[in-house]
């Protein structure tokens, strides 16, 4: 049977065998992860051409059971997720397999991805809960991984923030429910047509605040550069694309679709969480020496472009956002990857002791080039079609001052990626010995690098999907649709 | 109004210790009483005044089926407060783990040594 909830099926089922696989075969288990994911993104990739609403029903008619719904919107969100998964995955098999603690590590990954897909697929508030908590659970305890004093600080300090987060979550959709008396999304939205009430507003930002923390928003993202420099470095790229994806969907479909009538609030709303986001993760970019927290810190201050084109919310805007969103997690998925081999290869993240990467670990340099480049958004890379389109978006809707803080945010973003790029050139050290060559860890790093080239070169080669998933966004008609 | 007000101290007092007390252990039971406070609210969601009864349909309440659909207590959100009970308890376990971990490498449960970047 053909159903796009077996792509969570498989990732669940995975991350409940992977003890049982670690056990059996201790020395082949660290390719069960790759396969499990493979499987979960091939299921998804099967629905590339088949537009329009995905629906599943696992028990009972929409408005009452569960209910598994995806649009173009979360479809676009699903490939990302899953495909990163996936390459994560693979990288992971090699890069951690000396690791004492695999089998751990294996498990709690396939539980985050679980969440990560369940919060995307569901059409039900009260799943979207349970999946986002499954997400956070595992990934407090991914960040712990290593046990380290410093990672049990930036443990702690997510642990406080994150559970903060899920339960002002939880309170939003108690809030809701009492209101609308229904936990249903698309039924939802259809009855907040007919009602007003001042609760809904304490609601939505409950959950702005909520999924806010996950998506690293400015006032909220004092936990994020510390628990993605400590956590395992495919962990990390986990959090960078997954996590983000996860909850920049939920903070959209939430917005856009449920809250669909209320839409003139959120512009301004947004652009002033954008515009901090942009600017203080620029700022502390700057002062980083730890080349993860950098990168991290780069994430962060581009979330905020995401919010600041999603909230022109004209067609242009959505479009440039979504387009901006993809080229994040790609390239912050990328700078993670790379930057682990390098921590690895150098013995330490600080930029100092960097020199002459290019030598001696020509693919990770070439990664890291590519996916900063894509970042800042210069010619060659999918960044600037994105960046171009945003300006563009950004203009035509009248919004000029903002749109100039987010052109001079870029050239802040080429200042403070100089200092990985100098890094990678130089004079030639003596490092311990990385083999970039095998194939575990050749696959994701070229396939991500063509990614950003190829989009750089063909950028229409992704409009069809961004189209659908603007459309989607903008237009929730055919989401609500199965309710009538 | 009682029961949401009192729910609301909760959550409150739940969020000043979670996020202000320096014990870890404190911070644990503050997050505790938070999501506690939370669940309150949402099962005071389902009370259906003096005459609720409880949603379980037997033979008299069959004869009465109108009475039953009126005054039977809401079960969605009871079957909700028991699923987040049990995500809680997770968290709560996971945290308590983090506490042990902590006290074996700090030797304190001091959550102030815990913000400092050195090193």
């Amino acid at each position: 049977m053909k159903r796009v909830i077996n792509a969570l099926f498989a990732l669940l089922f995975g991350a409940f065998i992977s003890p049982l696989v670690g056990f059996v075969f201790p020395k082949g288990s660290r390719h069960f992860t790759p396969l499990v994911t493979f499987v979960s993104f091939a299921i998804v990739l099967s629905y590339f051409n088949s537009p329009g609403l995905i629906t599943n029903v696992l028990w009972k008619a929409p408005p009452i059971g569960i209910f598994i719904e995806v649009d173009g919107f979360n479809y676009l969100m699903l490939l990302l997720a899953t495909g990163l998964g996936f390459l994560t995955a693979l990288f992971a098999s090699e890069y951690m397999r000396e690791s004492p603690r695999l089998t751990h590590y294996n498990t709690l990954y396939l539980l985050m991805l679980t969440g990560i897909v369940g919060v995307i697929i569901t059409g039900d508030l009260f799943n979207l809960y349970v999946f986002f908590e499954i997400a956070s659970i595992s990934s407090y305890a991914l960040v712990a991984y290593h046990a380290s004093k410093g990672a049990l600080r930036a443990t702690t300090r997510y642990l406080i923030v994150g559970s903060l987060g899920t339960t002002l979550v939880f309170l939003g959709i108690i809030l809701v429910y009492s209101v609308t008396g229904s936990l249903n999304m698309a039924d939802i939205a259809i009855k907040m047509s007919s009602i007003d009430s001042p609760l809904l507003y304490v609601a939505l930002a409950f959950f702005f605040i909520g999924f806010g923390i996950k998506a690293d928003l400015v006032p909220f993202h004092a936990w994020k550069p510390g628990a993605l420099s400590l956590a395992p470095s495919p962990a990390a790229s986990l959090f960078a694309g997954g996590s983000v994806v996860m909850s920049l969907y939920a903070i959209f479909r939430i917005f856009f679709t449920i809250f669909l009538y209320r839409p003139f609030y959120f512009t301004y709303i947004f652009q002033f969480f954008a515009v901090f986001t942009m600017l203080v993760g620029a700022f502390l970019a700057f002062r980083q020496d730890d080349m993860k927290k950098l990168i991290a810190f780069s994430g962060i201050s581009q979330v905020g472009y995401v919010f600041l084109a999603v909230s022109f919310s004209t067609p242009a805007g959505l479009f440039a956002g979504l387009f901006q969103m993809v080229n994040l997690v790609v390239s912050e998925v990328l700078l993670f990857l790379c930057a682990g081999l390098v921590a690895r290869h150098v013995g330490s993240k600080k930029m100092d002791s960097m020199s002459g990467l290019f030598t001696t670990l020509p693919l990770a340099s070439v990664g890291i080039l590519v996916g900063a480049g894509n970042i800042i958004g210069i010619p060659p890379f999918s960044g600037f079609a994105s960046k171009i389109l945003l300006y563009q978006a950004g203009f035509d809707s009248g919004f000029l001052v903002v749109t100039l803080i987010s052109l001079v945010v870029s050239a802040m973003t080429l200042g403070y990626f100089l200092k990985p790029i100098f890094s990678l050139s130089g004079e030639r050290r003596q490092y311990e010995a990385v083999d970039e060559r095998k194939p575990q860890i050749f696959i994701p790093l070229a396939s991500l690098v063509v990614l950003c080239l190829l989009l750089g070169f063909f950028p229409q080669l992704i409009y069809p999907l961004l189209n659908r998933a603007s459309l989607a966004l903008m237009d929730p008609t055919a989401y609500l649709g199965v309710l009538r | 109004m009682i029961e949401y007000s009192f729910s609301a101290a909760l959550m409150v007092v739940g969020a000043y210790a979670l996020l202000f007390k320096e014990n870890f252990i404190k911070k644990v039971i503050g997050l505790s009483v938070m999501t506690n406070g939370a669940h309150l609210l949402l099962i005071s969601l389902g009370y259906r005044g003096p005459f609720g009864v409880p949603p379980v349909l037997n033979a008299n309440l069959f004869y009465n089926f109108r009475y039953f659909l009126v005054n039977a207590v809401d079960p969605l959100t009871q079957a909700l407060v028991l699923t987040s009970i049990v995500i809680n308890v997770s968290i709560t376990a996971f945290a308590l783990v983090l506490a042990i971990h902590t006290y074996r490498k700090f030797d304190s449960l001091d959550c102030r040594l815990l913000g400092e970047e050195s090193d």
